[in-house]
């Protein structure tokens, strides 16, 4: 494993407040419309079904009355170092680019699916099949991003299109592409969710809410002792739901932030 | 073939000279790269439009939240629904409402007018046959003429009811809500303002307690709710909100709850009412109103002890909330069905005399009315029980001619199949409906409606709000098809019928009219501005009056439960769409695969009540109910209170296209509508079934 | 000696047995690979309305049609809508300006312009980034004076022309022969010292989506 975090001056990241995720899926919906991701009839079928975010439900695994249940929404962790890029045989995958997303260009793909191997968020989905849009439906793609065709992977990009446009909104007024303010770029599951349980900006940016939420004593990351340097925090207040970020022994103490 | 050496050489010497030839020029490397090329272009694979992004308002009228929208459009074409902060019932946008703009699109949509033929086909048709045939089937029917709609906050119900009027018919329904119960509970309590309903001013509230109603995903303006709680959690990382929820399952408002407080199903007013019992008696509340102290007398019985025996709420949790509730200096209490719907009258008064013992910011939101020559109100509406009526007549749809606007009873009513029954029977039945949906399939005519932002139409404060609000719904696209706006069609007939007097040509007219008399700019209205205005607070209400809630609260509120029965907790999603809509195609990635599994849906029991049937994660079984019986797979979820049943709403239909049809079980069907006492509405919260192995 | 000299003679004559030919198909393959083989690579397509630049340079501004948007993106080119605010009837007696006018004015339709530097899906080109502001603020390009000085640098000089560019597409891939490919963007974004400024970023992410 790379153990050397890739670092930007600008470090897009987002903060996912677990303790007001009701897992309604709306981001996800915004999430697939947004990126043209096609609608499936049997999507029950997980293993061939696709999502760039996917919301789990955690359990507290107590039994009544004592249960308790969170709802954990999952994008593309965004690492810092990255499992993926570093499988690529031909770099469709990468993080070379000021603000640290995993890029993943789809046309570049060849399908060998090495970095979902290597992904161990399961973030990554392979097209199984072309994306088939209903009759009539394919009025909804959108401008954003290519349509991609069976037989290449592809994974949340932290909606990389609005970093583009807002990079543009900002040359055109004339400020600064690497100065962005809060909230001028932000995903669109940050901005569909209607309980504010996600938060997006730059985590180097003390202008930023992420800044502080992500230096909270409540954050984790997921799997954050494999050392991948993850740009997507989550908070809980719940100790319960911090230990399932990451494999802990049943008698390991959870670790507390200073 | 005999060939000769040098000729051999010479076509050796030409073959290389070809070949160098060729490396040299371009041909064979600009071809492999057109070829590469060549497979990124797939001519199957759409590709993406381009042109100018612009940005306009709307309210969305397919949410049952009336959630605000900011709509992206490329190229003047409505692309995507986005979330609108600026709106007053916005804040993030609902997965429904998100879906919007694809649902425009969606396959299920009718998109000319369809004629059932002898054969029991359908065949399209125009709209000039459609019309003649309508005009005759009224001239036809005489004042003998139904109508249901699906559509309760918009001026529709003034106009629907106003065409039945001038018919001389006055069989106007609404599809069975949460905000019947409350309107209906409301107008039972206080007279004045005559034309109103409660409304909940959640902003300043400090503390709340959700009974039932799942606040933060179906109950009233949930996206309002959502953005609220978001604020108050927001304001700080100690934020002194509190919020508790108290229902059958742990659902989406108890997983971000404070806390959790399990109930058996459909003991939402038992909890209410022992609740009430410690503010009056430990906590010395009381209302200031006639009836009052029969009231208290009631209450008396409503001991810790009664609420564990009924409710399941241990004593101790009781009177911890009970001082939660006394000691905040704001709070508020929602208590409704977990499925909104169906709980009759009893939940909505024990949550009604729980904030008037607490001097909740509770106000009063009054109704307008287009002003239309016999348009009822909602609220007059809500008094037909479309259930009831079907009942009484022995579950047949008599009227000579049966108008569904909206409105897909053949899925979305308890007893889905004794409605259908009725529908297919009905002598003749019409639908103006958006998507061939379950009722559609029934109707002998199906006139296609222009659907969500190809259609102006209008949403006047929706149940749970806190303020008068009013907003449009704007049309941003061409109807699909020939679809066209419903209502227009409507007023149209109406002219050819010679009803004229008072009935304008267009429903841009009636809200155009409505809009002047609540003293709204029209032109603002148009561009997407929503308004919302203040108004009494409950202090402020005169004519409260208790003296009802003796038979219509004190009598149903203990319920009946059969012994030895589980009980039907039906859960519900936002985004598995409404009765109408289906189920949204984005939405079927967000089931997940222990809530449907290929064709199967799945019930959801705790670990104890599976054991107790012999029942292990992922058994097929049959859920029976004394109406109908469906099949299902087992979930184990501790979240849930032994004996209860959990069970999604959405699944299981049989019309509409390939994302919602053939998936799952529709839990309506196992619901059977009874009788409450006292106030004589139809309830259906408490469906006792049995399970077994399938 | 007999067999020397007819060893010789033997690679002699080889060689001028196949040099002949060799050079024959080396021109031929030559000429077929240069000339011939974009012959039937590409096909030359008509725009949809044989549009004139020049009248329209002598009295508008390149940029009142072809602009930045405020948000940033690129007008490319007009609508039908934005063409009628002038088109709404002819202004002058061209067959071309009725028929377009007929069909696409009238007919309330886009006309299907064919572009010369259309790029993929899986492209994100940004003007608002290569504009003059933009390269004036980072101080390349500064002896640019008009925003035509620069965009000519990627896309011919139209504004003189009294006829449409031949567009010429290519059968296989359906771009034009005139299609930046991205080796052409590398020259910049692949040299970081590309007129001593940096911020050429040849990351994948910088143009793709």
């Amino acid at each position: 494993m790379a153990s050397v975090s890739k670092e930007f001056k600008v470090k897009w990241g987002m903060v996912i407040d677990v303790d007001k995720c009701t897992g309604c899926g709306a981001c996800m919906v915004a999430c697939q419309a947004e990126n043209n991701i096609a609608p499936v009839t049997d999507a029950s079928d997980k293993r061939r079904s696709l999502n760039w975010l996917l919301v789990y439900e955690l359990s507290n695994g107590k039994a009544y009355p004592e249960h308790e249940v969170a709802y954990l929404p999952r994008p593309c962790q965004q690492c810092g170092s990255y499992p993926c890029a570093s499988v690529c045989p031909v770099v469709a995958t990468d993080k070379n680019e000021e603000g640290g997303i995993v890029s993943q260009v789809p046309s570049r793909c060849i399908g060998c699916r090495y970095c979902m191997a290597a992904c161990p968020y399961h973030a990554r989905y392979f097209n199984w099949f072309d994306p088939v849009w209903p009759s009539g439906m394919d009025k909804i793609i959108t401008p954003d991003v290519s349509v991609r065709p069976r037989g290449v992977v592809e994974k949340c990009s932290f909606c990389h299109h609005r970093f583009m446009q807002a990079k543009d909104r900002a040359r055109v007024a004339g400020k600064d592409v690497y100065d962005l303010e809060d909230g001028e770029y932000i995903t669109a599951c940050t901005e569909t969710c209607p309980n504010g349980a996600i938060a997006f900006g730059d985590l180097l940016n003390e202008k930023h809410r992420v800044y502080h939420l992500s230096r909270s004593k409540y954050a984790f990351r997921l799997l954050e002792r494999l050392g991948t340097e993850p740009q997507v925090y989550y908070l809980s207040k719940r100790e319960w739901v911090r230990r399932q970020g990451d494999n802990y022994l049943q008698n390991e103490p959870t670790p507390v932030k200073g | 073939m005999d060939i000769k050496r040098r000729a051999f050489i010479a076509m050796a010497g030409l073959s290389a000279g070809v070949s160098t030839g060729i490396v040299l020029s371009p041909l064979p490397w600009k071809l492999l790269d057109d070829l590469a090329i060549w497979t990124q272009n797939w001519s199957w694979i759409p590709t993406n439009p381009k042109g100018e992004n612009t940005y306009t308002q709307s309210t969305s009228k397919i949410c049952p939240s009336g959630c605000g929208v900011r709509v992206r459009l490329l190229n003047g074409r409505p692309l995507r629904a986005l979330s609108n902060h600026e709106h007053p019932l916005g804040g993030g946008i609902s997965a429904l409402a998100a879906a919007e703009p694809q649902l425009m699109h969606s396959p299920a949509r009718v998109r000319k007018p369809r004629l059932r033929g002898a054969d029991g086909k359908f065949k399209d048709i125009s709209w000039a046959e459609a019309e003649a045939l309508l005009l005759a089937k009224i001239r036809e029917a005489g004042s003998d003429v139904l109508c249901l709609s699906g559509d309760e906050n918009g001026s529709s119900v003034a106009v629907l009811s106003s065409f039945l009027h001038h018919l001389g018919s006055r069989a106007m329904y609404l599809m069975p809500s949460e905000a019947q119960c409350a309107s209906l509970a409301w107008q039972a309590t206080c007279s004045v303002p005559t034309e109103s309903q409660p409304g909940y001013d959640l902003e300043s509230s400090d503390f709340v307690l959700a009974i039932g109603a799942n606040l933060l995903e179906s109950w009233g303006t949930f996206i309002r709710n959502r953005r609220i709680f978001a604020q108050k959690r927001q304001a700080d990382e100690n934020s002194s909100f509190g919020f508790v929820y108290a229902g059958p399952v742990q659902n989406q408002s108890a997983a971000v709850a404070d806390s959790w407080l399990p109930l058996n199903p459909a003991a939402e007013t038992v909890l209410a009412l022992g609740l009430a019992n410690l503010l009056v008696t430990r906590y010395g509340r009381s209302v200031n109103a006639p009836g009052f102290d029969a009231v208290a007398d009631n209450l008396s019985a409503f001991t810790p002890d009664l609420v564990r025996e009924l409710a399941g709420v241990q004593p101790r949790a009781l009177e911890e909330l009970a001082e939660k509730l006394a000691s905040a200096s704001k709070p508020l209490v929602l208590c409704g069905s977990e499925f909104n719907q169906g709980g009759g009258l009893a939940p909505s008064l024990a949550g009604l005399l729980l904030n008037l013992l607490l001097r909740a910011p509770i106000t009063a939101v009054p109704l307008h009315t287009a002003a239309l020559p016999g348009a009822l109100s909602r609220n007059e509406v809500y008094k037909n029980d479309f259930l009831r009526d079907l009942a009484k007549a022995g579950n047949k749809l008599t009227a000579k001619l049966t108008l569904f606007y909206n409105a897909n009873p053949a899925y979305g009513l308890p007893g889905a199949k004794t409605v259908a029954k009725a529908i297919a029977e009905a002598p003749y039945k019409v639908a103006i409906t958006p998507f061939m949906d379950e009722t559609a399939m029934l109707c002998d005519l199906v006139l296609p409606d222009a659907f969500g932002l190809e259609k102006l139409d209008d949403i006047e404060s929706p149940h749970g709000c806190g303020q008068v609000f009013y907003g449009l719904s704007r049309p941003l696209q061409k109807p699909l098809g020939e679809s066209r706006h419903g209502l227009n069609v409507l007023l149209g007939l109406g002219i050819e019928l010679g009803l004229g007097i008072g009935l304008p040509t267009f429903y841009e007219d009636v809200l155009k009219s409505k809009a002047a008399a609540m003293n709204l700019n029209w032109r603002e209205l148009h561009n997407g501005v929503t308004f919302e205005r203040p108004f009494l607070r409950l202090d402020d209400v005169s004519g409260l009056d208790l003296t009802r809630y003796e038979s219509l609260l004190f009598g149903p509120a203990r319920g009946v439960q059969a012994k030895n029965m589980l009980t039907l907790a039906p859960l519900v999603k936002n985004a598995l769409g409404t009765a109408q809509t289906g189920i949204p195609p984005f939405s079927l990635k967000i089931v997940r695969d222990d809530e449907l599994a290929g064709q199967d849906s799945f019930v959801a029991l705790c670990g104890e009540t599976a054991r107790h049937l012999g029942l292990a994660a992922g058994s097929a079984v049959k859920v029976a109910s004394a109406q109908e019986a469906v099949f299902a797979k087992v979930r184990i979820y501790e979240g849930i209170a032994p004996g209860s049943v959990g069970i999604y709403l959405g699944f299981g239909h049989t019309a509409l296209d390939e994302f919602s049809r053939g998936k799952g079980a529709n839990a309506f069907e196992l619901m059977i509508p009874a009788e409450e006492a006292g106030s004589g509405l139809m309830v259906w919260n408490k469906t006792g079934v049995t399970i077994t192995k399938a | 000696m007999e067999e020397k000299r007819n060893k010789a003679a033997g690679i002699g004559g080889l060689i001028s047995a196949a040099v002949l030919p060799f050079i024959i198909g080396l021109i031929l393959a030559l000429v077929i690979g240069w000339w011939a083989f974009p012959l039937v690579l590409f096909k030359e397509v008509p725009q949809p309305v044989a549009f004139k630049h020049s009248p329209h340079s002598e009295v508008m501004e390149c940029a009142d049609c072809h602009f930045l948007r405020e948000d940033g993106s690129f007008s490319g080119i007009p609508t039908t809508a934005e063409c009628a605010s002038c088109h709404e009837s002819a202004q002058g007696e061209s067959r071309a300006e009725a028929e377009y006018i007929e069909k696409y004015v009238n007919g309330e339709q886009e006309a299907p312009w064919l572009v010369h530097q259309k790029q993929p899906d899986n492209a994100f080109f940004s003007h608002a980034a290569h504009s003059l502001e933009s390269c004036q603020q980072m101080g390349c390009h500064a002896d640019y004076e008009k925003a035509e000085d620069l965009c000519i640098t990627c896309h011919p000089s139209t504004a003189d022309l009294d006829k449409p560019v031949p567009y010429l597409e290519n059968r296989l891939t359906g771009y034009s022969n005139s299609t930046m490919k991205m080796w052409e963007c590398e020259r910049c974004h692949a040299n970081p010292n590309h007129l001593d400024m940096t911020n050429a970023n040849n990351a994948c992410y910088t143009c793709h989506k």
